[in-house]
């Protein structure tokens, strides 16, 4: 265990390595092999956790070269709450795809376990520009995972999001730049100790280019307008993943490098009503935009850009990084659950069209039920977990900004209200026989249907149990917005 | 002044890149603009490097000053991604082209609807 | 034209904010700050490379190194999955008798070039990247030259996969050789690799290896790309 952090970016990639191999001499190895690796990851990423939430932070000097010379790996109790996420997303995305058979897609196994070891390298970061190299490691696997579904649509879709990542890792790369040019460090927590000298308009500036950068990639509104149609073409299993695990990954770094290593809110008070703002706005659009789809997949993807407004609007809240937290992780859970079981839904229905969902109901209960209670905890409705995490955002920004924000809170959660009954339904109608239907008939397997069940179960039993799970994340929490904890890990590791 | 001159010209190139970026259509001239782009900032890199009278940090001579050698090792790192990164846009663009006929992304896209 | 003019503003606000920030940091005459000095002052003691920039990049820092070798894994697998099911086409009979010809008598050289940059990455600059790149842009030039039949034959699509395959497993192995010998994952002298005599061939621990895994692994990477992109239609939908 003493190499914890690295095996979890290591393990990961050797997994890569493999899978490519069996993929050009033994291609039923493949889904063995990939399977074996992610639940080994996985194995490693709730241990590792666990042991940085019992010691209060772990690191690992790579190569052993100490931190401002080399290369450090840092967990904390803020990214344990992470790689407990990704363990869970990773191992139910991966069951999923190996009982639908999406395994057997070419390259799929290759790129999942790239952007399993992507993600792993961006929680474990401490180091800017080793963040760098596994941001832009992520966005090409997801973009690999968006096109290979379908060439044509997949391809056009995958190449709009790569020339909105290359922008998004262009504004890194400068903020990066400036903050060497002003510090010499590259480290995350060296930075966080020089910044009380920085000038405040160095902050200014790389606060934006972080913002702008981070915002690209979960969909922050102006910057939103790849999402849908990647989401679409990716297929709802990598969908899941993207918008479940990716995105919650993205908002970890952002807030990683904004809290602990530029000081941002307290430095730059405006970072935070910017943050506040654009979460309200990505509310009201993310949540129209939905309305007004009629497309089930592009649905829920503008279902996540509204869902990113609650997290950014908790971060923008002065006590509403357990809010955020506490959103992130529900969010994750709720969203991976609905894309996951949308995807039997349309499948017996041929087509995504909201309009064409009629007699899916009943065919595909299992999905349909899971698809509801996902649904119903995605709104909000008390006893889920969607609506405490609401609650602790709404509560945090009422302290901070005053009724607004709540107003738009509980407006948005009448109109997911009204796009979730409509999609139920037009699942519940009965089937119209239509000439022009492809009907695939494939039956969704038992293992996705389990899968697809415990997601929904796990969203229910959170709810209730919540209170159970807050300390832990209002532990994670503080060890973010308490700097010197982050800084003082990395430079006097525990021994 | 050589410093300053050089960040002053990179600024100018990213500033072309990105224009390219947003106001081009065709996905050839994207893959070209975002190219652009990041070598305006591999030229910041340099440029941050830069030292007067630094020699380049290869410890055979008895230089008194060298340059400084990180940001040199990040804008190898930089490039390397980027030509990742482009060749992946470049075989996107090879199969939009392949299923559409053409390498307008408003036509790709417009088809469609 | 809307489009045009909101492309010009938001590039001259991007263009401005970046030329004031950095021209604020615009310091030539400067001495270096600390991490640098300590590359610059204790690098050949630390790495035995005598060429600093490889001894940050393979040493100091190689874990970003294996990032960026891991990008380039992840845009062969994008792309070869983009194209699977198509194959290259070997109608193309390549140039001309007279080029055929003299490209043939001075291959040797042009193969030269690159082992030179690999072999001496840690001595002069070059590198794994750059003799790589090179390596790979031989195999396109082999294609150009003698036509796809010649050339895919001769150094086909399947041989870079696994060369590509195994050069990433062997990075992780050298870098496992850390874990094992302590020192951490990476690891270079401390690790045990010897250091040799600073500035001779063999020198430098690890460095020369991880240049020698760089250069096959980004030579295959960018070579396997450019077998996708010239191969053609999908032969069954």
């Amino acid at each position: 265990m003493m190499h914890g952090p690295l095996l979890l970016v290591v393990v990961p990639l050797a997994t890569a390595v493999i899978c490519s191999v069996t993929s050009m001499s033994a291609k039923r190895a493949t889904p063995v092999a990939l399977l074996a690796g992610l639940l080994t990851h996985a194995g490693l990423l709730v241990a590792v956790a666990i042991r940085a939430t019992r010691a209060a932070g772990l690191t690992y000097l790579v190569g052993g070269w100490a931190a401002p010379v080399g290369i450090v790996l840092v967990v904390d109790r803020f990214a344990a709450v992470f790689l407990i996420l990704l363990a869970v997303g990773e191992v139910a995305l991966t069951v999923y795809a190996i009982g639908e058979r999406t395994v057997e897609r070419s390259g799929f196994a290759v790129l999942l376990s790239l952007l399993a070891t992507a993600l792993s390298g961006v929680i474990v970061a401490g180091d800017l520009f080793n963040l760098f190299v596994f941001v832009e490691l992520a966005s090409v696997a997801s973009i690999g995972l968006i096109a290979l579904k379908r060439r044509d649509t997949g391809a056009a879709s995958g190449f709009v999001y790569l020339v909105y990542a290359s922008v998004s890792g262009a504004f890194f790369l400068i903020a990066v730049v400036v903050l060497y040019a002003s510090t010499g460090v590259l480290t995350i927590a060296e930075i966080g100790a020089a910044v009380d000298s920085m000038p405040r308009a160095t902050v200014v500036i790389c606060s934006v280019c972080f913002i702008v950068s981070f915002g690209v990639k979960v969909g922050m509104v102006p910057l939103h307008f790849w999402q849908a149609s990647a989401y679409d073409a990716a297929g709802s299993t990598a969908a899941a993943f993207l918008s479940g695990v990716a995105m919650k990954v993205y908002l970890y770094a952002m807030v990683r490098v904004l809290w602990s290593g530029l000081d941002a809110t307290g430095r730059v008070p405006a970072v935070a009503v910017v943050l506040s703002v654009a979460g309200l706005l990505n509310i009201v659009v993310g949540h129209l935009l939905a309305l007004g789809e009629r497309d089930l997949k592009r649905l829920l993807a503008y279902s996540s850009v509204a869902h990113v407004g609650y997290i950014l609007l908790g971060l923008g809240s002065s006590a509403g990084m357990v809010g955020a937290l506490m959103h992130i992780v529900m969010h994750s859970l709720m969203k991976t659950g609905l894309f996951l079981s949308c995807r039997p839904i349309i499948g017996h229905a041929g087509s995504s069209r909201i309009g064409r969902l009629g007699g899916a109901a009943r065919a595909q209960p299992v999905a349909f039920g899971a698809f509801t209670i996902a649904a119903l905890a995605i709104v909000g409705i008390p006893p889920t977990g969607g609506f405490a995490s609401k609650w602790f955002v709404s509560v945090a920004a009422y302290a901070d900004y005053g009724a607004v924000p709540v107003l738009v809170v509980a407006a948005g959660t009448v109109i997911s209200l009204l796009y979730y009954v409509r999609v139920s339904i037009a699942a519940l109608a009965e089937a119209v026989p239509q000439p022009g239907r492809v009907s695939t008939t494939r039956r969704a397997g038992a293992t996705a249907l389990v899968v697809v069940a415990s997601i929904a179960a796990a969203t229910l039993i959170l709810g209730p149990v919540m209170t159970r799970v807050e300390p832990t994340l209002r532990h994670a929490a503080e060890s973010v917005v308490d700097r010197t904890r982050y800084i003082d890990l990395v430079r006097e590791p525990p021994r | 002044m050589m410093q300053a001159a050089t960040y002053a010209t990179a600024a100018l190139v990213f500033a072309i890149g990105l224009y390219g970026v947003i106001s081009n259509h065709d996905m050839i001239k994207i893959c070209v603009s975002l190219s652009v782009m990041e070598s305006s900032l591999v030229l910041v890199l340099v440029a941050l490097a830069f030292r007067e009278g630094g020699a380049a940090p290869i410890m055979d001579t008895d230089a008194v000053r060298y340059v400084d050698p990180l940001p040199h090792a990040l804008s190898l790192t930089a490039i390397v991604i980027g030509a990742g990164v482009i060749s992946l846009a470049l075989g996107l663009t090879v199969m939009v082209y392949r299923h559409y006929g053409t390498t307008d992304i408003r036509r790709v896209f417009g088809v469609r609807r | 034209m809307t489009t045009r003019a909101y492309a010009v503003a938001i590039a001259a606000v991007a263009a401005a904010g970046l030329g004031y920030v950095l021209l604020s940091y615009a310091v030539t005459d400067g001495a270096l700050l600390p991490v640098a000095a300590r590359y610059v002052t204790d690098g050949v003691r630390d790495t035995a490379s005598i060429n600093i920039v490889s001894g940050v990049l393979l040493d100091y820092r190689a874990f970003d190194t294996l990032g960026e070798a891991t990008v380039i894994l992840a845009a062969v697998a994008a792309v070869s999955a983009l194209f699977s099911g198509s194959t290259i086409g070997t109608d193309s009979h390549g140039a001309g008798l007279l080029v055929q010809r003299s490209v043939s008598y001075l291959a040797g050289f042009f193969w030269l070039f690159p082992v030179y940059i690999i072999a001496n990455g840690h001595l002069s600059p070059g590198g794994g990247f750059q003799g790589g790149v090179s390596l790979a842009v031989l195999i396109v030039l082999l294609n150009v030259v003698f036509g796809t039949r010649v050339g895919s034959q001769r150094i086909g699509v399947k041989h870079l996969h696994w060369a590509e395959s195994l050069s990433a497993a062997a990075f992780i192995a050298i870098g496992a050789v850390g874990i094992v010998q302590g020192g951490g994952f990476l690891a270079n002298l401390s690790a045990g690799f010897p250091a040799g005599s600073p500035g001779s061939l063999i020198s430098a621990g690890a460095i020369p290896l991880l240049n020698l895994v760089i250069g096959v692994k980004v030579a295959s990477g960018l070579a396997s790309i450019f077998y996708d992109l010239i191969s053609g239609d999908r032969v069954a939908p």
